[in-house]
Formats: structure tokens, C-alpha cells, sequence
């Protein structure tokens, strides 16, 4: 894979929150600010990376979080998915091999007065599924995609820190909004 | 992000704010944990990951921690949870390279750790993969939409 390719594990881990993080990031390649720039865009045109950008977490933020599981008719999944997609909280929605067949992930903010759970039923009732699960998680281990290995038996040292939440102020979830 | 090479005054900008005062709210959120990281997201698929996996084990509460702490140190492990609401309680997530990779990686771990009681949930189809736009007004229309808005409450 030659440069690009180091530069995709780069760009995977964590790029610096100083001014010019791309000048920095070339430091370690050896490569001119200009060409990670360019191989960044290169990068994004042949559809290797989806974006650039900050990953926040759900539940700091003060957002209910889940995985749902619907079991839909085969033939209605298409049009069940199109609806469960319409929430702005589902991140990822997958058809799955098993008699549940529809998997999502849901998120529900903190300040609208309608719970996780009822939307979740608001969904169902809406798409006709009356087979669901709710699956809330109690513990994290690990979370964070990083496609930088060759083999699925590579391992790595892993610690998932717990942080305490709280409260955001207006400022600040302007800053979360925007970038 | 603006593949720029000042991003982050990019942003400032959106934001009226300084650069030096957004880089500084960027590094207080990492260490209340609000920002995990800033970084690429690859489409899988391009860059060889076509099968992925959401394997889920039962296991006993007294290994629980330690089974999820195993799980967890694989590099192909990009989520890895204790659930509830389901006979099988911890969830991994595997992203591989074929789907015979994955079933030769869990069939392993499960006899390694003696926990029969495993199933793999294969994607057959992705109908979304999204950030979430946090804080936006999308949420209060989505409800009022759906005729929940939060003045009927």
C-alpha cells in the first residue's frame, strides 16, 4: 500500500487537535503538508474514506442509547428499514441472518421528553413489527472501528475508560453541532 | 471536517469563535470523554473488510468481565458490549476479510474459553451508516411529525 496506506492507519487513529494537524500528521510519513491534503482527497474520490471527522460519544453527550433487534417479513424489510431510517437517531441499521432479522442502533436526546423506549414503540407501531428487543448496554469493553490489521486473530492492548457525565452548556453544543 | 490546512479555524469561523479557543474546547472534551477522536472512517468493503459479524455469547456473570476484556483485544473486535434483554448478554462486533475468518476465530474462542453458547449474526445488508447530527433540530421535527411534538405532551 506504500504511503497512502500509512497514511489511511494515520488518519484511523487520532488526528491532533492543533492548528495545522496535516502538517503534523506528514511529520511522522515524511510527507509535505500538500500531499496528505492531496492524498486525502484522492483518498475520499475513490470512496475509501467515508469522512473526516470528530466521533462523539452518544452517551456523554446525554443521549439514551440501544441496539434494537425487529423481526420483520422478508418481504417487508425494505420498507420497514426505510421507516426505522427516517429517525435522526439511528446510526447504523442492518439486515442480519437470524429470525430477528433488522438490527439498529438508536439514540434518543436527553431534553424532548420522549424517552428511548417509547420511541422505539412509536417505531414498531408505525412499521407494524410487534416482535422487538431492546438491548441496552450495561457495559462497555471496547468501541472504536480501526480497520488497520491483516488477520482477525491480531490482538491489542485495550482500556475503555469510564467517564462521569455532565451536563452541557448551550456553547458547547453548538461546538458538538457544528463540527 | 474541511480537508483544509487549518480545519479546526474553519470550523471557528462556522462558529464565530477563535481557533485557539475551539482547539481548547476540542481538548476539554476529550478529557471529560465527550470527543472519543477525531478520524477517518473507511468504507469497509474498499479496503477488503467484506464480512462482518455481530457474534453474541452467553456467558455467566462472574466471567462476564473477563470474557469482554478477552473479546475486547482483538484488533478485528471494533465493539464489544455487555447487553440486556436477550438470552445472550456480551456482543462483539468482527469485521474480517471473509466470513470463513470469522467462523475459524469464534469457533476457536469458544472452545479456548469453553462457552458453547455462541450464535453469528452476518450482514446481509446495510441500510444506514450515519453520524448522528447531535443536537440538531431533526429529532423535534422528526416527533412533531409523527405527531408527538413536544407541545402535545
Amino acid at each position: 500500500m506504500g504511503k497512502k496506506g500509512d497514511l489511511l492507519k494515520f488518519l484511523q487513529e487520532d488526528i491532533p487537535l492543533v492548528s495545522r494537524p496535516f502538517l503534523e500528521i506528514g511529520k511522522g510519513l515524511g510527507m509535505e503538508e500538500e500531499e496528505v491534503l492531496e492524498s486525502l482527497e484522492e483518498l475520499k474520490r475513490e470512496k475509501i474514506i467515508r469522512q473526516v471527522s470528530p466521533i462523539y460519544d452518544t452517551k456523554i453527550l446525554g443521549y439514551d442509547s440501544a441496539l434494537v433487534a425487529f423481526k420483520v417479513e422478508p418481504e417487508r424489510i425494505e420498507e420497514v428499514a426505510f421507516l426505522v431510517n427516517t429517525y435522526p437517531g439511528v446510526s447504523h441499521n442492518y439486515q442480519r441472518n437470524h429470525s430477528f432479522n433488522l438490527w439498529f442502533t438508536i439514540a434518543a436526546p436527553p431534553d424532548l421528553g420522549i424517552g428511548l423506549e417509547d420511541t422505539v414503540r412509536l417505531i414498531a407501531q408505525r412499521a407494524e413489527v410487534s416482535e422487538y428487543a431492546i438491548l441496552r448496554s450495561l457495559k462497555t469493553f471496547k468501541i472504536g472501528v480501526k480497520l488497520n490489521y491483516e488477520s482477525v486473530d491480531e490482538r491489542e492492548e485495550v482500556s475503555a475508560k469510564e467517564f462521569p457525565y455532565k451536563p452541557l452548556s448551550e456553547e458547547e453544543k453548538f461546538i458538538v453541532r457544528i463540527t | 471536517m474541511p480537508l483544509v490546512g487549518r480545519p479546526y479555524l474553519e470550523y471557528a469561523k462556522r462558529l464565530s469563535m477563535e481557533e485557539d479557543r475551539l482547539l481548547e474546547k476540542l481538548r476539554e472534551f476529550k478529557d471529560r470523554g465527550i470527543l472519543r477522536r477525531i478520524s477517518a472512517i473507511l468504507y469497509h468493503r474498499k479496503v477488503g473488510f467484506t464480512a462482518n459479524a455481530m457474534s453474541v455469547w452467553r456467558v455467566e456473570g462472574d466471567r462476564l468481565a473477563q470474557v469482554g476484556i478477552y473479546l475486547a483485544s482483538f484488533r478485528s473486535v471494533s465493539h464489544c458490549y455487555e447487553r440486556s434483554g436477550w438470552h445472550y448478554n456480551l456482543f462483539a462486533m468482527i469485521h474480517g476479510k471473509s466470513t470463513e475468518e470469522i467462523k475459524a476465530l469464534t469457533k476457536r474462542i469458544s472452545e479456548e474459553l469453553e462457552i458453547s453458547d455462541y450464535a453469528l449474526l452476518f450482514s446481509i445488508r446495510e441500510f444506514k451508516k450515519e453520524r448522528i447530527k447531535y443536537f440538531s433540530e431533526d429529532f423535534k421535527g422528526w416527533y412533531e411529525k409523527s405527531g408527538l411534538g413536544i407541545h402535545c405532551l
